[in-house]
């Protein structure tokens, strides 16, 4: 289950995906259905493992999937501190803006130091899917399956990160790359123990 | 421009300073933990911010304090002293802001100010709710801008940028300048790092325009659905005008507008020898600067016998030219290219010059299409109210396009000004959000040639009377540009300070008895 999380965040190729990409803004109001799913999976499902796991990852794309990731859980935090209805969803999402910014800004600058130009891997989708993700929960009323919905999300995606965590920490190449990878993870992790204890308080 | 990084100056403010050596609207360059601090008193407070520049790097202690706020000495960005707020294109980025104590006759710099990232920082005291979705066409200087500033506003709603280019926004004034003649690095190119746009939820599509509909407020972008709006800036910019001369189609032919233009030119630019370049403008003339600093041969063609003197007078004219020419720059003046051929530029008396690389810069034209297929009231340009919205509700336009009425001058101008746009497109946000502000900057661009950095403050088309104070070939000039005993414009060299306290006087004139007025300055 795991494997098809960081693969679905990395690749994010999906049929549904794209299907719903093309169906353009109108879909953000269908959209809503999903996110009231469980996990990220459940909006983009696995798609060919072997391909990601045959395709090694360089720094630059490195760098541009952790950049990616932090920008759009920042982005989603942002929304869920005057979205989200209960406090420790609203506190949930500040701290997201906080951390996440911060991972971000340290990317910069080691990306700047490094003089390492972010690429994305081959056929990411994750720009497209943060969108959809920011869409669906834009257009989802406030209230407590939206506060439900955002927590769903975010115990997925910080599953899938800290997979990407330990796959980039294998393929990076750079010493300080590697070291901020390392510095990462028990934030990330840190992230999901408290997304799965809201959620355990919400009640599921 | 590498700015004012390396070692700090000044006290250190953490220790303190003697409060009363500081008067009300002076500042003190120091440095609290191992960062500039600019410490400054405005009236009986004491205020501390970052003290360099967040658009290139200019000193803010050798800027103007104003009221409340610190200006740079550069290129005229505003900061509020209060909390680090870029209040002011070209600045986007705020600056730290720093906690100051007052312990008895001394006064101390005790910490940094933590903020939010994402925080609605700019100062809004009315905002309409109502609106969902601001669709801006151009991620250029005014609608970059704009994106930016309806989030800092707190706008949480939906901002989509369309946009055709693939890689903006990017700092366009670089592009003739110092990234063009290979002194600015590739980072300093983008306006943002990547994931700013995404981190911030402004979505940049990648596309063309085609339509736009006001009343059904829908915007047709090709190969998409249509978006729908609440509210559309029209930011489209401007693109160069074509000469359509023969022979202008081949490969060495080269316009600048855009980053892949000046990257191709740059590519163009290892292998050549001898560059001509058509048009005496400011890209034209930056340009050939560039070109020579890489070391082509430049030969410049054009009509007028003095360059740029339509815009900056007679003796900076003058100036410019001895200065090109001293940097060994040929000018063919009074001609105009009769046709381009593989190896040379023909010029209307015959003679050939040997070219490998041709640019052309001869100005650009506003692409107002956009407008014109709405049928937006167009006057050669856009036509704006003060609040810069066209004549289709919920329809604002920004930067190159728009043409303004301009408190300054008594007169409706368009500019083709960087910073100009950038302010433009910030006041568009605000007022989409219902902050009813005037669009009255006073204009400002600043032009580069080797080691030379014109400013130019004001907005002059004709004048009667020109007053030269200094001298240009010593790089220390400034000239004032006046119509009926009124100054309009001030053009000046290494007179940074002079810039700024025009531009505040330029301000007050306009103001009469407004709010600005009696705002202390102080240099």
């Amino acid at each position: 289950m795991h494997t098809s999380r960081t693969v679905a965040l990395l690749m994010l190729v999906t049929a549904a995906a794209c299907a719903k990409k093309e169906a353009g803004r109108a879909a953000a109001d269908t959209l809503k259905v999903d996110t009231t799913g469980a996990a990220p999976a459940a909006v983009a499902p696995p798609p060919a493992e072997t391909t990601a796991a045959a395709t090694p990852l360089t720094d630059p794309n490195i760098v541009f999937i952790l950049h990616a990731a932090n920008a759009a859980d920042s982005a989603r935090g942002k929304l869920a501190e005057t979205k989200g209805t209960s406090a420790d969803v609203k506190q949930f999402g500040k701290l997201m803006v906080g951390e996440h910014h911060a991972l971000n800004a340290q990317g910069d600058a080691l990306a700047k130091k490094l003089s390492v130009t972010a690429v994305a891997p081959a056929n990411d989708q994750s720009e497209a899917q943060a969108k959809m993700e920011m869409d669906s929960l834009t257009a989802l009323a406030k209230g407590a399956a939206w506060d439900k919905a955002y927590i769903a999300y975010e115990i997925g995606y910080h599953q899938a990160l800290k997979d990407i965590a330990t796959k980039a920490l294998a393929q990076a190449q750079n010493a300080e790359l590697k070291a901020l990878i390392t510095k990462a993870a028990p934030i990330v992790q840190a992230h999901l123990d408290k997304a799965q204890a809201i959620q355990t308080k919400m009640g599921s | 421009m590498g700015g004012t990084d390396g070692a700090l100056t000044g006290p250190d403010l953490v220790a303190g300073v003697n409060a009363a050596d500081l008067k009300p609207g002076d500042k003190l360059l120091g440095h609290a933990n191992g960062e500039a601090v600019l410490l400054a008193r405005v009236g009986d407070e004491y205020l501390a911010i970052g003290a360099t520049c967040s658009h290139y790097g200019g000193p803010l202690a050798e800027g103007a304090i104003v009221g409340d706020t610190v200006r740079c000495p550069w290129h005229h960005a505003c900061f509020s002293l209060r909390n680090g707020e870029a209040l002011r294109a070209p600045a986007l980025s705020n600056l730290s802001c720093w906690r100051v104590d007052r312990r008895g006759d001394r006064v101390a710099v005790t910490g940094k100010v933590e903020r939010e990232p994402l925080a609605a920082t700019y100062p809004m005291e009315h905002r309409a709710d109502n609106l969902n979705e601001v669709v801006i066409v151009g991620a250029g200087a005014a609608g970059y801008a704009a994106a930016e500033m309806l989030r800092r506003c707190g706008y949480e709603g939906r901002v989509t940028i369309v946009d055709e280019e693939p890689d903006s926004p990017y700092d366009r004034p670089n592009l003739s300048k110092d990234y063009l003649a290979g002194n600015a690095p590739e980072e300093w190119i983008p306006l943002r790092p990547p994931n700013f746009a995404a981190e911030h939820n402004i979505e940049i599509v990648r596309g063309r325009a085609t339509q736009l509909d006001v009343k059904a407020h829908r915007l047709e972008v090709e190969g998409r659905d249509p978006i729908p709006y609440d509210a559309l800036l029209l930011a489209t910019g401007a693109e160069p005008i074509r000469l359509g001369l023969p022979g202008e189609q081949a490969p060495h032919v080269h316009y600048l507008r855009s980053l892949a233009d000046s990257r191709s030119i740059i590519a163009a630019a290892d292998k050549a020898k001898r560059a001509v370049v058509i048009g005496g403008s400011f890209i034209g003339l930056e340009t050939a600067a560039s070109l020579r600093t890489r070391g082509l041969e430049v030969d410049v063609v054009a009509p007028e016998t003095v360059p740029l003197e339509r815009v900056m007078g007679r003796t900076l004219g003058d100036f410019i030219k001895a200065l090109h020419e001293e940097k060994g720059v040929r000018f063919h003046l009074g001609h105009k290219p009769k046709s381009i051929e593989k190896e040379a530029v023909v010029l209307d008396d015959d003679t050939r010059l040997p070219a490998d690389l041709v640019v052309i810069g001869v100005g650009v034209r506003p692409r107002l299409a956009l407008a014109e297929q709405a049928k937006l009231a167009i006057d050669k340009g856009v036509v704006v109210d003060e609040l810069l919205c066209t004549s289709a509700p919920d329809v604002y336009a920004a930067g190159d396009i728009a043409r303004w009425p301009d408190p300054h001058t008594g007169e409706r101008i368009r500019v083709e000004h960087w910073v100009v746009a950038e302010r433009m497109g910030q006041v568009a946000a605000r007022n989409i959000l219902g902050a009813g502000e005037r669009f009255d900057y006073v204009p400002f661009f600043w032009s580069a040639h080797y080691d030379v950095s014109i400013n130019y403050v004001g907005h002059a088309e004709k004048w009667d009377d020109v007053k030269v104070d200094g001298n240009a070939m010593a790089r220390d000039v400034a000239v004032l540009f006046e119509r009926a005993g009124k100054p309009l414009a001030l053009a000046t060299i290494y007179r940074d300070a002079e810039s700024l306290a025009f531009e505040v006087e330029l301000e007050r004139a306009a103001e009469g008895l407004g709010v600005g007025d009696g705002i202390p300055i102080t240099e």
